[in-house]
């Protein structure tokens, strides 16, 4: 199974390395972050090693450390969600604009895999709170208010809790589901799975979309990333689990398994 | 319980380690009754295979008594015979529906490292590799089986071990490599590699109505047990220029399929084995494949190349242009072993194929290191070890 489209290859934001040293120097952080963002499309693996080497030469951790602290203190939101602007949801095939381009701020995953489950079926279990927590393994907790508010804490990095709430702003049994945060939450974010079925037996193409602008915009996520939170993987195992869950009832693990007195 | 471990490149041991326990609703854990040592293990043992890790428990060819089964296991019961293939599968996704078992989308828990190396993830697999699951293997007293509903397969009282063991992988191995050349009347099937994958890929060839097959090897004891035992004509490729004596055989067509059961090690464990070790730059060597290249250049016009022979990274000087300008069909992979358990217990059952006739050693477990060191150095006299706890 391959989940990785070229294009979400594409998407994995990057920082420069000039960006990094910015901030080693002592520069101002916020132009740093513009500096990330424009490159943020443009570089390829190699990009992103540099960025992992840049980090690792300079004082990293407490680098982290700061900027991270410091993001999580600040909630730069305005109530408007960016996130959700980058996401093409509106109508099938509408491509964004470069003026939407530009503006977004955030991160843009996109992974799509083949589950051997009809629409309904796997819409039916999306409905579902609790089975998120079932293959989004961050997910520390998710209710479902009455008033159709879906409540979230999610694992941040360095054993954070990232809180927000958010709401459905499409939902299309057994076709399409999307959601945004609400203002005020840790991390402002959007979604949606869109599933078209494989022609007959074929199952469901599903397509998971997540876009969300992490605290400290793109030098956070590249922090993130090497704290091992690499959001882009994440995503992609996600959409796994949510399969292998479907189809199989369970995840395959190794987890606690026996072995030699080597490792133990 | 005791379980070989692999301690690092050539060293394997046996230690006390845990009992295996249920880690997933749809598991069962097996006491071994038999487990035996394949060419694929030797791959591991010689540093072929990367992302082994210090302790982890080898072994995919095993079976035994059911001990305890999770609560999705409906179809087992503690004290059900069963022997299990080796290749881990779910049953439920499009390849498992397909009978193509050993590409299950659901059975490998590093499914995303595999699909970084190779762009797709196969299935999970025992005691091979963490880049197949890291699933602990069955060269041990105890092994815990995922998806035990969809897997194993219950083996009657009355017919012994060593008669269904290899149903795990080697014989439907070999019968797959042949089932996948669409043997016709007439044909003439050459099989490079007469270890044991080899000896059943000749057996097979001819259950699947093969007129020759010929066996190749250096081997003179494997080369003579091709021919006495399984009726194959042989060649020794350290005697013999294969390509022209393969022609010669067949009236100068050469033959209409060419079945690889040599794999990434082709020529043994020789010095430029060592050459190539040094030349992994980020895990995976470049594969030796002088077998297969002969097959290509031997294959008659329209045939078959099958490779059950093992490859895990990149070929140098591939011959595609050869293959290209006869039009070979290629046919690989890992086998689906679930799809050939029930017809190939039943040409057990009524008496064409005793897969015994390979097992050449018996060993306790406790003496497992010893049977690998056998095994890997003297080739020609030891065909098979079969272990038991
Ligand atoms: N596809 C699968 O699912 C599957 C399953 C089991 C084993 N295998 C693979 O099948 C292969 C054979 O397994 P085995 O247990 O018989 O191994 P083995 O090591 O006992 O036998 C290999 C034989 O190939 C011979 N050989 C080496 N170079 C040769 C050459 N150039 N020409 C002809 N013969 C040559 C060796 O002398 C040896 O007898 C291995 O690669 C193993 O990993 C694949
Ligand atoms: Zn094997
Ligand atoms: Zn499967």
């Amino acid at each position: 199974m391959s989940m990785t489209s070229p294009e979400s290859r594409s998407s994995i934001p990057r920082v420069s390395l000039k960006a990094i040293r910015d901030i080693e120097n002592g520069r101002s952080t916020k132009s740093a972050i513009n500096v990330g963002n424009v490159e943020r499309w443009a570089s390829g693996v190699g990009g992103g090693l540099m960025v992992v080497q840049g980090l690792r030469r300079g004082n990293f951790s407490g680098l982290a450390l700061a900027v991270l602290g410091g993001a999580l203190a600040y909630r730069g939101f305005t109530g408007h969600c960016q996130a959700y602007q980058a996401l093409d949801i509106n109508t099938a095939g509408k491509r964004r604009s470069d003026e939407e381009e530009s503006i977004y701020k955030g991160v843009l995953i996109k992974h799509t895999c083949t589950i051997n489950r009809t629409p309904m079926e796997i819409y039916d279990y999306l409905q579902k709170p609790e089975n998120h927590q079932n293959f989004n393994v961050r997910v520390e907790s998710v209710t479902k208010s009455a008033d159709g508010k879906w409540h979230w804490a999610i694992k941040g990095p360095l054993g954070s809790t990232w809180r927000f709430d958010s709401e459905r702003i499409t939902d299309e049994p057994g076709r399409l589901i999307a959601w945004k945060s609400l203002p005020g939450g840790d991390v402002d974010n959007a979604g949606s799975i869109r599933l078209n079925s494989a022609f007959e037996g074929k199952g469901t193409e599903v397509t998971m979309e997540v876009s969300y602008e992490p605290p400290a915009g793109s030098v956070g996520v590249a922090i993130a990333k090497m704290l091992g939170h690499d959001p882009d993987a994440q995503i992609r195992e996600d959409l796994r689990r949510l399969k292998q869950l479907l189809e199989t009832g369970e995840v395959p693990t190794v987890q606690g398994q026996t072995a030699g007195h080597g490792r133990a | 319980m005791k379980a070989l471990c692999w301690e690092g490149i050539g060293d394997v041991r046996v230690e006390t380690v845990p009992d295996p326990k249920i880690l997933n609703p749809r598991d069962a854990i097996i006491r071994i009754t038999a487990t035996a040592i394949c060419g694929s293990d030797l791959h591991i043992y010689d540093g072929y295979i990367p992302t082994m890790k210090q302790g982890d428990i080898l072994g995919h060819e095993f079976m035994g008594e059911v001990v305890e089964v999770g609560r999705g296991v409906k179809n087992l019961k503690p004290g059900d015979r069963v022997v299990v293939p080796f290749t881990i599968a779910c049953g439920h996704c499009s390849n498992c529906e397909r009978k193509e078992t050993s590409l299950c989308d659901n059975s490998n828990p590093n499914a995303g490292l595999a699909e970084n190396v190779y762009g797709f993830s196969g299935s999970g697999l025992f005691g091979f590799s963490h880049l197949f699951g890291g699933y602990a293997g069955g060269q041990a007293e105890y092994v815990r089986v995922p998806f035990a509903d969809v897997g194993p397969i219950k083996i009657p009282n009355g017919i012994e071990d060593e008669k269904v063991l290899f149903l795990s992988d080697i014989f439907p191995t070999g019968y797959m490599a042949a089932d996948n050349c669409n043997i016709q009347k007439g044909d003439v099937v050459a099989v490079w590699g007469c270890g044991p994958v080899g000896q059943f890929a000749i057996k097979s060839a001819f259950l699947l109505g093969a007129e020759r097959v010929i066996g190749i090897d250096h081997h003179p004891h494997r080369l003579a047990f091709a021919r006495d035992r399984n009726g194959a004509e042989i060649i020794n490729y350290e005697e013999t220029d294969v390509i022209q004596a393969l022609a010669a055989l067949t009236g100068g067509r050469g033959p209409d399929a060419c079945i690889d059961c040599v794999g990434l090690e082709s020529h043994g464990h020789s010095v430029d084995a060592l050459y190539d070790r040094a030349k992994a730059m980020v895990g995976l060597t470049s594969d030796r494949f002088h077998a297969l290249r002969e097959a290509i250049y031997a294959c008659r016009k329209g045939g078959t190349v099958s490779i059950p022979g093992v490859y895990g990274g990149l070929l140098d000087k591939f011959p595609l242009g050869s293959a290209f300008a006869k039009g070979l069909t290629f046919k690989m992979g890992q086998t689906h072993v679930q799809r050939y358990l029930q017809p190939l217990l039943e040409r057990i059952e009524r008496d064409e194929i005793d897969p015994s006739f390979v097992i050449t050693h018996r060993l306790k477990l406790d003496d497992a290191a010893e049977g690998y060191k056998t095994f890997y150095k003297q080739q020609d006299t030891c065909m098979k070890v079969v272990l038991k706890p």
